[in-house]
């Protein structure tokens, strides 16, 4: 799967592209773990070219937000496609994590709890 | 291919494959394939393809564990429904043995386990399973699928 990261006005900002199954999760899982590791940790993952997620990718998503929040940290997701969406609705996810349409309102989200 | 032939025969198509999870993204395309030539419709195949990838994730991970072995995935079209039929030589592992998820459980009590399965009956109409000292697992899906006008 496609992962890009970047740094905006403080927040740190991973894109995740394609299929988020048991395959690629463990990959993905390394890679948020380091990025939660750090103290008060402000995360957007971006999901907008995310075409697919099992529960392994819900797993990891889970995971991940459990350790950021243990650090006083969060994530928040952005621009879920439809049949995405869909999963994290009937898993319940929607009232675990924060979501926004687009990744710029999830970064301004973070500016305005300062 | 016309959906007239279809609806005169039965359709029917299997993989074999090796239980990895690097083998995932090869079934969902099997699985894409020949939803396409069902003729279902994309909401249809993207459910269709979450079932049938957990199961195939529970096979993997559970039924042959640290050791690999064959996954039989047969695919069949009886007049509107899909039969999905996942077989493995795997240790037993019935579904209905894993509790289901509490999807109303706050960050701190929420579990990961059981959503696997959830979403195979959550997606599915109907989920069932058998095991056979010979045949090994045997969990078969069914699901009235809607046809685009292809």
């Amino acid at each position: 799967m496609e992962v890009s990261e970047r740094t905006a006005g403080g927040v740190k900002v991973i894109a995740l592209g394609g299929r988020l199954d048991a395959y690629a999760a463990n990959d993905i899982e390394r890679k948020l773990d380091s990025l939660v590791a750090s103290e008060k940790v402000r995360l957007v993952v971006d999901l907008g070219q995310l075409d697919y997620i099992s529960s392994s990718g819900l797993r990891v998503l889970l995971g991940a937000l459990k350790k950021a929040r243990e650090q006083q940290g969060d994530i928040v997701l952005s621009g879920l496609q439809p049949y995405v969406k869909e999963i994290f609705e009937i898993s319940g996810f929607t009232q675990l994590f924060k979501m926004f349409d687009k990744t710029e309102e999830a970064i301004i989200s973070y500016q305005q709890e300062k | 291919m016309s959906l007239k032939g279809l609806k005169m025969k039965k359709a029917r198509f299997e993989l074999e494959i090796d239980s990895k999870v690097e083998n995932l993204p090869v079934i969902a395309k099997f699985v894409d394939e020949v939803l396409g030539r069902f003729g279902a419709d994309t909401a249809s195949v993207y459910r269709v393809q979450l079932a049938v990838d957990e199961a195939c994730t529970n096979v993997i991970k559970y039924a042959y564990g640290e050791k690999t072995g064959l996954i039989r995935l047969e695919m069949e079209l009886i007049g509107d429904n899909l039969v999905v039929t996942v077989n493995d030589k795997g240790r037993p592992f019935d579904p209905d043995s894993i509790p289901l998820p509490d999807l109303a459980a706050d960050l701190e009590k929420r579990r990961i386990g059981g959503l696997g399965v959830y979403f195979m009956k959550r997606l599915m109409d109907e989920v069932s399973y058998s095991f056979d000292s010979v045949a090994g697992n045997r969990l078969t899906m069914r699901k009235g699928i809607t046809r685009t006008g292809r």
